[in-house]
């Protein structure tokens, strides 16, 4: 019983998934624009929250290299927030965000979305 | 077993739903934030009997939410784990400091979880099979004393007081730090010299009080540090404690004798009582030992206080109660 809802859950990960992709890539592009700082912070903040989310979720359902990807990205932003030592640049943010968006790409192709 | 499990990811949600009713516990009610959680427990006429709590949510963090869920004194012992994908060790000492029981971290396998749960199943048993021993006809008082009663090695529950955690909760949380976490980690154990003649010549009430009492000088002597201290029974209180400098514990044990002596405990005749905590020989861990072997490092330390200990010096029960200080 467990195996069928984790199926259904699957499929509807998938769908998210796919629109949370879309909303990542926009604020990576945003990012790699350059924005002022404030709109910036908002920016990674909310990539931040889009890798959390996959984090929980995704190797419980079978994704284990996205969410290691995840929550890459997840410390990274974090770190880079709190100004931590060595510091994280928003470059850095940015390519860990780009293997993230590449793992979400490879696993919606596979599932032909 | 009643169960609320709290997260602003829908999807957790169902994922839990799944996991927990796989194992056998369907009896599970959802919140989607810390709000939402309050207003279940305020509303509900059953109260719940373990909770399960993501730590980042919007507005109130699953850590708040914990320590409202301990305030009410309903939910004082009640399990509380969390479940979330902050593994960084700041996050989990914040967690147990607020009076969760256990951690578990997502991804999570949907086995162990319902492994965690059924532990906290069990303690929610003994809690209840204890509460529908006692005897309706006893006295106030004899309940009381019934209800208080403790077995000399039995590690009981020591509340409200900083930094004292249960025995379980505390292997819990040497088990989910990692080896990085568990660096510069030491963990000793104080034992009260003479336990047993105080136990023989105490009341129950009395013997409580003096555990409490006993927990707050190690933890107190121990606050310029980042630590956690449990009692293991028979007197003994094991203590994990974090820091780059190797702890003085020379220092460390004068200090708790001076805050014992400070404390100027008494018999109920007004008798001082004289006894000393000694400190056993402290386990390193992190390089050597994580996980399952940072437990294990508890139970050497525990013994080592056992010992290490000296026996009283004067075997006689009659002058070693004391009268303490109420909670």
């Amino acid at each position: 019983m467990i195996a069928s809802r984790l199926s259904a859950l699957r499929i509807r990960f998938l769908d998210v998934l796919e629109a949370r992709m879309a909303e990542c890539e926009a604020l990576r592009d945003r990012l790699e624009a350059g924005l002022p700082e404030a709109e910036r912070v908002e920016a990674v903040r909310a990539i931040c929250f889009a890798a959390h989310k996959t984090v929980g979720v995704a190797a419980t359902l079978g994704f284990a290299d996205l969410g290691m990807l995840s929550q890459r990205v997840e410390l990274a932003v974090t770190d880079f927030l709190d100004r931590s030592e060595p510091p994280t640049t928003i470059r850095m943010v940015i390519s860990l965000t780009d293997d993230m968006l590449g793992e979400m790409a490879l696993i919606l192709a596979e599932a032909g979305h | 077993m009643r169960i609320l499990a709290v997260d602003d990811d829908e999807m957790i949600l169902e994922l839990l739903s799944a996991s927990l009713g796989a194992a056998g516990f369907a009896d599970l009610t959802v919140a989607g934030s810390a709000a939402q959680a309050l207003e279940q427990i305020a509303a509900t006429r059953i109260p719940f009997d373990c909770f399960l709590l993501d730590i980042q949510m919007p507005e109130v963090d699953g850590i708040d939410l914990c320590r409202a869920i301990r305030r009410n004194p309903v939910y004082a012992a009640a399990p509380i784990v969390m479940i979330t994908a902050m593994s960084q060790k700041s996050y989990i000492d914040r967690a147990f400091s607020a009076g969760a029981t256990d951690y578990v971290t997502k991804p999570f396998d949907p086995v162990e979880l319902g492994a965690r749960i059924r532990l906290a199943s069990k303690m929610v048993e003994s809690e209840r099979a204890l509460t529908e021993n006692r005897s309706a006809v006893a006295t106030l008082r004899a309940q009381l004393e019934r209800e208080r009663f403790v077995d000399l090695n039995e590690p009981i529950s020591i509340p409200d007081v900083d930094a004292v955690i249960d025995l379980q909760a505390l292997e819990n949380y040497l088990l989910q730090l990692s080896r990085s976490g568990l660096f510069a980690t030491s963990i000793f154990a104080f034992k009260v010299v003479g336990i047993e003649t105080i136990y023989a010549s105490t009341s129950p009430i009395d013997f409580r009080y003096l555990l409490t009492d006993v927990a707050e000088a190690v933890s107190t002597a121990l606050r310029s540090h980042e630590r956690f201290v449990a009692y293991a029974g028979n007197g003994v209180y094991v203590c994990v404690a974090h820091g780059r400098g190797a702890l003085d514990l020379e220092v460390i044990e004068g200090t708790a004798n001076l805050i014992v002596e400070e404390m100027a405990l008494t018999n109920s005749r007004g008798v001082p009582l004289k006894f000393r905590l000694r400190v056993g020989s402290p386990v390193r861990v992190g390089l050597v030992r994580a996980g399952r072997g940072a437990v294990d490092a508890l139970y050497v330390a525990i013994e080592s206080a056992e010992q290490d200990a000296p026996k009283a010096e004067d075997g006689r029960s009659g002058e070693h109660w004391s009268q303490f200080r109420l909670a």
